[in-house]
């Protein structure tokens, strides 16, 4: 049974979802069947947004624990948090920069560093990509084409069953015309971020 | 296609990645629906945004957010007896409001039609419960279509549609949290509706439509017979069927069966499909009536047979009565550990019951070790300049420890929270009032201060604050009035003047007979503190409202009307801030960034230069750019 299945996990507001239906689209263009599900209880209001990408010989949204092939952690705690569907065969995609949730600011509690909660990660599943996507999303024109940065590292991880060019092509389609060459550097930004570059 | 509208208006035949929700919203454009109504909540919101994305002049169909789900099902019906078909659709708790209204609807020659959705949903990804609304099929014998995807979402929508013009009738169409919100490659026909004809066609020979004593067993009578023609309907439907590829008997001979639907049959045929079990499996998509000779014929054919279905055992318990009407001596399998019964049937979940009940057909996986880790929790936040903040820094001061507050669904149900802890119960739709009320009776010791919210109250807290105004029951309401249905969308609300007048909330209580009552500006902390202590000091009922406009809503109109819409972020004089923490620990806006050093600065992305802040900081540390000090 041919699948591959992908958890994104992230904070409301950071475009997570915007990724898995770009990643979708992408699938859909290549012929492969789809399925993307999303949970967001009160995402407007910084809660927590999950979703998940299955593509091939799938027949319901929902990923099951130890089950996925990727999971990207728009924000490193949010990956630790899904760390129940990583095995040691998963790849972990994590943007170590931090989202410091306001109750953890208000009650003055200590936020675990990205490279305790990377390290972590590491010890459970078969590879790991980190690295500051926010920053490089930036460094491309853009804090908000972070999503792009980490589906170039999806892409580049080879864990995809299509072409990165697919993906890159479907983002630039999805964007708006003055946003296209920021996403391209931003894309591109990701893949060499999973090459180790 | 970008544009959602595009897809929905679509002439041709296509296919699009759609969400189950956008893709019933399609089958409703195609079915010539005319009047669709809704109160939102999840997991269905989105069919009502798909529906309002059409610009109006291009509307086939009429829309409307009711006052709440018993008036949205009322509006659908009397609109289905008028000749228009209809649809109404709802959120998981949604039918509990509707429910008088929906026991009458089968003995109504209901001309144009009518689809009732129900938005369950199992494992309460955003409900207070995960309520089984199957169990309204039987109750009010209307006959039930059940998709598995967003593809059948919409395909199952031009059924329920076909077959309640057919009978006159209504059809339950019961979609699931991962079938509204999953998105999958949707094929839809091409879009041959007519122009809308608004005849209105009412005939009271349709009838009777007055069930008065000497009619109830006819129309009971006609409801019945309707729902035994569905039941011809369900026999041959295309969507009860045996999935491929079909087993052989098992190893030991012995034929093993699933009979299935929804969610869970997507789960138990990937475990099939995986170990390559000798399992059939039936799935079905019209599940009430069930298919009763179709089953007969799967159970006579198998000698083990497990009905995997998520939550109550409402198809099981029904199967098993008919494998005994029938004199079928075919096994089968029940659910019965508590944790079974609850929560979604993920594939995962779904292997380890079906290893529990056949291990040599799905040998018990080694337990892998899940990891699972105990960190810092993110808990959704009242919104930077939220009103609500305000209101409860406010009322917190007038409160004595062992006094009890009462919430209401919406944003406020958020105080519940640190460093909030307001609102120490939480129960349906416009409960607070008759909670506190009940709460209130025989004692003096304990103060009770109930909150509700102003479209919470139009929805159903009318009847229990007329009944504390009745009975001058002893608690004080604090209405806190954003202006809007804020925690689900900012959907409009009946008397918030964006559709009709705005109704002046104080005259209506007034006219009501609500004695005390105080309107204050929630941002006016100190004003709302003393007002509250002096409601609460009342004897008999008071009612306080606490005023300020939902400001993530207010932001997005001004940046709507003007894009670079941005008021300056407060700041903290860092001289005078004195490091005690108030403004971070007490008052708690999500804004405050508290620093290693114990300093504390405002994240300037966040802030919306609200200033609601301003009266909490005891040493005036907090200031607007051009009053305040610099940082």
């Amino acid at each position: 049974m041919a699948k591959t299945d992908i958890c994104i996990s992230g904070v409301g507001g950071q475009g997570s979802l915007t990724s898995s239906r770009i990643l979708g689209e992408a699938a859909t263009r290549v012929g492969l069947k789809v399925l993307v599900g999303e949970i967001h209880g009160m995402a407007q209001r910084g809660g927590i947004v999950e979703s998940t990408v299955r593509i091939g010989e799938v027949y319901g949204p929902i990923v099951s624990d130890g089950d996925a092939d990727v999971l990207i952690g728009f924000e490193p705690v949010e990956a630790l948090r899904s760390i129940a569907k990583v095995s040691e065969r998963t790849v972990v995609i994590v943007n170590t920069h931090c989202v410091v949730p306001a109750n953890v600011s208000m009650a003055g509690a200590e936020y675990p560093k990205a490279e305790e909660v990377v390290a972590r990660i590491a010890q459970t599943c078969k590879r790991v990509i980190a690295f500051d996507a926010t920053a490089a999303a930036k460094l491309a024109g853009n804090a908000q084409a972070m999503g792009s940065v980490l589906l170039g590292a999806l892409a580049g991880s080879g864990a995809l069953p299509f072409e990165a060019s697919v993906l890159e092509q479907t983002i630039l389609d999805e964007v708006p015309a003055r946003a296209k060459e920021v996403n391209r550097k931003a894309f591109a930004a990701g893949v060499a971020a999973a090459a180790g570059k | 296609m970008s544009k959602l509208s595009d897809t929905l208006l679509c002439k041709e035949s296509q296919s699009a990645l759609l969400m189950g929700n956008y893709a019933v919203a399609r089958g409703m454009l195609e079915a010539g629906v005319r009047v669709a109504t809704t109160y939102p909540g999840s997991p269905t919101p989105e069919i009502a945004a798909a529906l309002s994305s059409v610009p109006p002049e291009q509307r086939t169909y009429y829309f409307e957010y009711s006052t709440n789900e018993k008036v949205a099902l009322e509006v659908a019906a009397g609109a289905s007896m008028n000749g228009h078909l209809s649809t109404v659709f709802f959120k998981s708790v949604g039918l509990n409001v509707a429910s008088d209204a929906l026991i009458q609807l089968p003995m109504m020659e209901l001309i144009g039609g009518m689809v009732v959705i129900l938005g369950d949903d199992p494992g309460a990804n955003s409900s207070q419960n995960e309520q089984d609304n199957r169990h309204f099929s039987r109750m009010s014998y209307l006959s039930m279509l059940e998709p598995a995807s967003p593809q059948e979402a919409y395909e199952m929508f031009l059924e329920a549609a076909r077959l309640a013009k057919a009978l006159r009738t209504a059809v339950l169409l019961r979609l699931t949290t991962h079938v509204c919100h999953a998105k999958e490659l949707v094929r839809f026909s091409a879009l041959t509706a007519e122009g809308p004809d608004w005849t209105p066609r009412f005939d009271r020979h349709n009838g009777p439509y007055v069930p008065i004593v000497a009619d109830v067993h006819p129309l009971k009578l006609k409801a019945l017979r309707k729902l035994a023609a569905l039941s011809e309907e369900s026999e041959t439907s295309r969507f009860n069927g045996l999935l491929q590829p079909c087993a052989s008997a098992a190893n030991d001979g012995s034929r093993l069966g699933l009979i299935s639907a929804s969610i869970p049959a997507n789960s138990a045929y990937e475990c099939v499909l995986e170990t390559g079990a000798k399992v059939d499996i039936l799935k079905l998509g019209f599940t009430y009536p069930l298919p009763r000779k179709k089953l007969a014929q799967f159970l006579s054919t198998h000698d083990e047979v497990l009905i995997f279905e998520e939550l109550d055992r409402v198809m099981e318990l029904e199967i098993k009565a008919l494998a005994f009407d029938e004199g079928l001596s075919c096994r089968v399998h029940t659910r019965s550990a508590l944790e079974e019964l609850q929560g979604e049937y993920d594939p995962k979940r779904a292997f380890s019951l079906l290893s529990r009940i056949w291990p040599k057909q799905f040998p018990p996986k080694p337990a892998e070790p899940i990891a699972s880790e105990c960190i810092a929790p993110r808990l959704p936040q009242m919104c930077p300049g939220c009103g609500h903040r305000s209101a409860f820094h406010a009322v917190k001061a007038a409160l004595e420890k062992a006094d009890i507050t009462v919430a209401d669904i919406g944003c406020h149900s958020l105080g519940y929270l640190p460093p909030y802890n307001m609102g120490e119960m939480l129960y349906c739709m416009g409960a607070s009032p008759g909670l506190a009320a009940g709460l209130s009776l025989h004692q003096k010791s304990r103060k009770v201060v109930a909150f509700i919210g102003d479209s919470t109250m139009f929805h159903a807290g009318l009847p229990g604050l007329l009944n504390a105004v009745l009975y001058n029951h002893d608690f004080t309401l604090i209405l806190l009035e954003n202006g809007t249905t804020a925690m689900t969308g900012h959907q409009v609300r009946a008397g918030s003047g964006e559709i009709g007048e705005k109704i002046n909330i104080p005259s209506l209580l007034e006219t009501l007979g609500v004695k005390f009552l105080r309107d204050v500006d929630a941002y006016n902390q100190a004003k709302l503190t003393a007002t509250v202590k002096e409601a609460m000091a009342h004897e008999g009922f008071s009612l306080v409202i606490a005023r300020h406009p939902c400001m993530l809503k207010f932001v997005r109109d001004q940046q709507k009307k003007n894009p670079g819409f941005k008021m300056q972020p407060v700041r903290i004089d860092q001289d005078t801030c004195d490091h005690r923490m108030t403004c971070v620990a007490e008052f708690g806006c999500p804004s405050f960034v508290r620093h290693d050093d114990g300093s504390v600065t405002v994240h300037e992305e966040l802030c919306i230069g609200d200033g609601s802040c301003l009266p909490t900081c005891p040493v005036q540390a907090i200031g607007r750019p051009k009053t305040g000090g610099a940082k």
